[in-house]
């Protein structure tokens, strides 16, 4: 007779794969209704547009999902694997410009993450004063 | 190629990653992430043992399929979350809008700079958002799946190691802006790292990483236009 724990453990799992079967399954209709109508619509928007709406409609309910989606956004790196994998195929050109696809990428990451953070700061520094302004119009 | 074979890297590449992360939730080390470490054993071993990555890729294609319904789970994290999205979707947009045009920009002109091919150039110019995302925008702007997966970890990596000396340096007052700057320029690795920093911060990057990617593969077909 399995202990409780095993138990528990099974019943986890078992509902982490009928929820992440539930996910794929609306990424295939996502995919067929995107062959279909949209091409222009990658399937995989498609379906997270389309879970996203029927989440906030409320025909489905978040704890049908969740487990099967934190499995699948947890373990993202296991599917994408194959892909880094390709870079056999590639060789040459890594020995040939592998150089200068770094500094390409380092200094565009630093670019991104300097210009994102002022953005973000700049506007939440503006809307943080008008929210303020606001305050202080009431007040007197 | 023998069946049983193509179904052993699969297997192998399923059991190692498990393997490493185990090793990694003991060992936390940034260099024993599974995401550099399981990678660089299995290119070993396939150069190792003269494997073309054909036959590696004939079952495992299996997890690159899996990508898919990873997506279309972010639905989840972004309805948990819609309160925060809704409280900061101004700065948040115009972070997301301005970090997208800067990485695009950014990589194209340096690409071009240094002489890089064009197919390169257009791979890198996707590679500051979230794998599947990328893999999706990369072929609309002709550049190639496998090659934007590839740049897009190398990205994470170096995100990862650069964001917080960068957070040191400037002149930052909002939280969010720190959470920001780890999503749009690291994606699901900046995630991890400003999760460490704080909840907040994470829940503010793993929305940005989403919006970005979601945004960038919406406009790749318009970018196109600007090359």
């Amino acid at each position: 007779m399995p202990s409780a724990p095993v138990l528990a453990r099974a019943h986890h799992a078992g509902r982490t794969v009928c929820q992440v079967i539930l996910i794929a399954l609306a990424w295939i209709l996502a995919d067929a209704l995107s062959r279909r109508f949209l091409p222009a619509v990658p399937s995989s928007l498609l379906g997270l547009g389309l879970v996203l709406v029927l989440l906030a409609s409320g025909v489905l309910r978040r704890d049908w999902l969740a487990h099967g989606a934190g499995w699948l956004i947890g373990e993202m790196l296991l599917f994408f694997v194959p892909a880094v994998i390709a870079i056999i195929n590639y060789l040459p050109l890594v020995r040939q410009s592998g150089a200068r696809i770094l500094v390409v990428i380092l200094v565009s990451t630093v670019c991104v993450m300097v210009s994102t953070a002022l953005a973000v700061d700049l506007v939440w520094r503006l809307q943080d004063r008008v929210a303020r302004a606001r305050a202080d119009g009431a007040q007197s | 190629m023998s069946g049983v074979a193509a179904t052993g890297w699969l297997v192998l590449t399923v059991a190692l990653y498990f393997a490493v992360k185990r090793v990694h939730a003991r060992y936390p080390r940034q260099w024993l992430a599974p995401f550099i470490v399981v990678p660089v054993i299995l290119i070993a071993i396939l150069l190792g043992a003269h494997v073309p990555y054909a036959s590696y890729a004939s079952r495992s294609h299996w997890l690159s399929w899996m990508l898919g319904p990873a997506t279309v789970a972010f639905a989840v994290p972004i309805y948990d979350h819609r309160a925060v999205a809704r409280r900061h979707w101004l700065p948040l947009a115009a972070g997301v809008v301005v970090g997208m045009g800067v990485a695009f920009a950014s990589s194209v002109a340096l690409a071009h700079w240094l002489q890089l091919p064009e197919v390169l150039e257009r791979s890198l110019a996707v590679r500051s958002i979230s794998t599947p995302f990328a893999m999706m925008a990369a072929p609309t702007l002709g550049g190639t799946a496998d090659l934007a997966a590839i740049f897009v970890v190398v990205t994470g990596v170096v995100g990862m190691l650069l964001g917080d000396t960068l957070l040191k340096v400037l002149p930052l007052r909002s939280r969010v802006s720190a959470g920001a700057l780890f999503g749009a320029g690291a994606h699901a690795a900046g995630t991890a790292a400003a999760h460490r920093r704080s909840t907040d911060e994470g829940v503010i990057a793993s929305l940005t990483m989403i919006v970005a990617g979601v945004l960038m593969v919406i406009l790749a077909p318009f970018l196109t236009g600007l090359l």
